[in-house]
């Protein structure tokens, strides 16, 4: 346990990400390297939704997808828990804008995919994936082929599946985005939920300032060319928050406000 | 689609029924001789007489178990060919253009080879089915893994599945639907290759009826043979390969009504 900053809402936990001076800049086919991301450090605790916010080609999206893996970092370092990054794995589990669900395979089978490693027994497999569409009110659907759901229950689909193999962290990229609005209101309150119930450490990434305030416990705000985090803001509302809550909106002016400064 | 399987099955019967009605109206006609121009009736009856010479049943055993033994190689050759092809990319630049080559050529052009390699064995058989069709599953089976969306390989690795499983739960799976209509394609150029190769060098088959309907001037056997031919062709693909592509297409909601990108 470390204590050295404490939180404003009271309970202190450890630090689980660390990014430390990680860039990452990309090749292009005519031999040119283009920054994407210039060195960002940042610390993650245990059980905090931190949102990645900004324009498109900020960087966000880049950061993610080195912290899950699927990307190197030019210079600089990720460790999860002490442990360094350096390929993708089930303690850092990524949910998709586009849900990523195997069409191959019915709902209640997608969900019990990432358990392969951790339950041997077919049986004890299905009862967990069970539980998880339980929490997300899936479990009539179990049978369902992924086809004939709509796109909320999908991406609903998409959280058990990340859920059920227990992650250390979760990464989320917009996953929302396609989908309209009262659906993505109903996945605002669903989201706070699973968060306070599993308590799980997530970083949620989007371009929309007030889903950033909505759902975050901080956020760090992108900007520029190579992106860089601009600024950091913690977010210090009561839980669940509603999306049109006036202060919900304040704190989206605001995050608008330090983008536009940065911008001039 | 959606007029339902009932009224397109009743089409598809009168259609066959008026079909067979012309035939007969034509050939009794008599414009041309009967040993050139035969009615379904005497196709028929000529299809009984060798049924009852102890000619028809064997001749169908045999081509069919040629075929099967020699497609099943066949497939199982290009599934392998085809998933190197779809995850290595110089293999698929080279044998690609190769076996878009090869497919120029008839399935009936590999027979003289085969009559020269393996004289008139049955191995010549399952080299031409083999060699007709192996080449349509690996294409279909490479494109199929090609096209693979690569959000799948993604979720894939983030939920930990190990390298060495990513071929059985991920990209066969993926590429199912194309791999299946790579088989379908497959039967039916083996089917040719098998029924060209029996025309030529065989005592026995659908092939070798059709070839001695023509050494004797029957024109009612060849027809009646080339009927079987088709049927027994279509039969399989349809019970074999129809389940199976049904099955998955409900599965994966490749329908046409539906919109997979939603």
């Amino acid at each position: 346990m470390t204590n050295d900053t404490p939180q404003s809402h009271g309970n202190v936990s450890e630090i689980t990400l660390v990014v430390d001076c990680v860039a990452k800049s990309f090749e292009t086919t005519s031999q040119k390297t283009v920054p994407a991301l210039a060195p960002v450090s940042m610390e993650i605790r245990k059980g905090e939704l931190v949102v990645f916010v900004g324009p498109s080609g900020c960087g966000k999206s880049t950061l993610l997808n080195l912290i899950a893996g699927f990307i190197q970092p030019t210079t600089g370092r990720i460790a999860l828990d002490g442990k360094e990054v350096t390929a993708p794995g089930r303690d850092r589990l990524m949910m998709f804008q586009e849900h990523g669900l195997f069409p191959w395979l019915n709902v209640l089978d997608n969900v019990s995919y990432g358990l392969k490693r951790s339950l041997r027994h077919p049986k004890a497999r299905r009862e967990k994936a069970r539980s998880f569409l339980r929490m997300m009110h899936l479990q009539e659907y179990e049978k369902a082929n992924i086809h004939e759901l709509s796109g909320g229950m999908k991406q609903r689909v998409a959280l058990a599946r990340a859920l059920a193999p227990d992650p250390r962290l979760l990464l989320i990229d917009e996953p929302f985005s396609a989908l309209d609005t009262v659906v993505r209101l109903e996945l605002y309150e669903e989201l706070q939920r699973i968060h306070q119930q599993t308590h799980k450490t997530i970083i949620f990434v989007t371009h929309e300032m007030q889903e950033a305030a909505c759902l975050g416990d901080r956020i760090m705000v992108f900007s520029g060319s190579p992106g860089s985090v601009i600024h950091e803001m913690r977010i210090d509302l009561p839980r669940p928050r509603n999306y049109s809550d006036p202060q919900v909106q304040s704190y989206a002016q605001e995050l608008i406000a330090r983008l536009k400064e940065n911008r001039t | 689609m959606k007029s339902g399987p009932k009224k397109s099955g009743w089409l598809v019967v009168s259609f066959y029924c008026s079909l067979l009605i012309i035939w007969e109206a034509l050939a009794s006609l008599r414009i041309a001789p009967d040993y050139l121009f035969p009615s379904p009736v005497e196709v028929i009856h000529r299809l009984i007489e060798l049924a009852q010479d102890n000619l028809l049943w064997p001749s169908i055993k045999t081509t069919l178990l040629r075929m099967v033994f020699g497609f099943l190689l066949a497939a199982a050759i290009g599934l392998v060919v085809g998933i190197a092809m779809g995850t290595n990319w110089a293999i698929n630049k080279t044998l690609k253009s190769l076996f878009l080559g090869l497919q120029m050529l008839p399935t009936a052009a590999w027979v003289p080879l085969s009559l020269l390699i393996f004289g008139l064995s049955d191995k010549g058989f399952y080299f031409v089915v083999i060699m007709s069709s192996t080449s349509a599953v690996a294409i279909a089976t490479a494109d199929g893994i090609l096209n693979i969306p690569p959000i799948y390989l993604r979720a894939a690795r983030t939920l930990g599945t190990p390298q060495w499983a990513m071929y059985g739960r991920v990209i066969v799976p993926a590429s199912l639907p194309n791999v299946v209509t790579g088989l379908k394609l497959g039967w039916t150029l083996g089917w040719h290759g098998a029924v060209s190769a029996e025309l030529i060098k065989s005592s026995i088959g659908l092939g070798f009826l059709l070839y001695m309907g023509r050494e004797l001037n029957d024109a009612a056997q060849v027809i009646g043979i080339m009927m079987l031919t088709i049927v027994f062709g279509l039969f399989l693909d349809r019970f074999l390969f129809g389940i199976i592509e049904a099955k998955i297409r409900r599965r994966w909601g490749l329908t046409g009504e539906e919109d997979l990108s939603a």
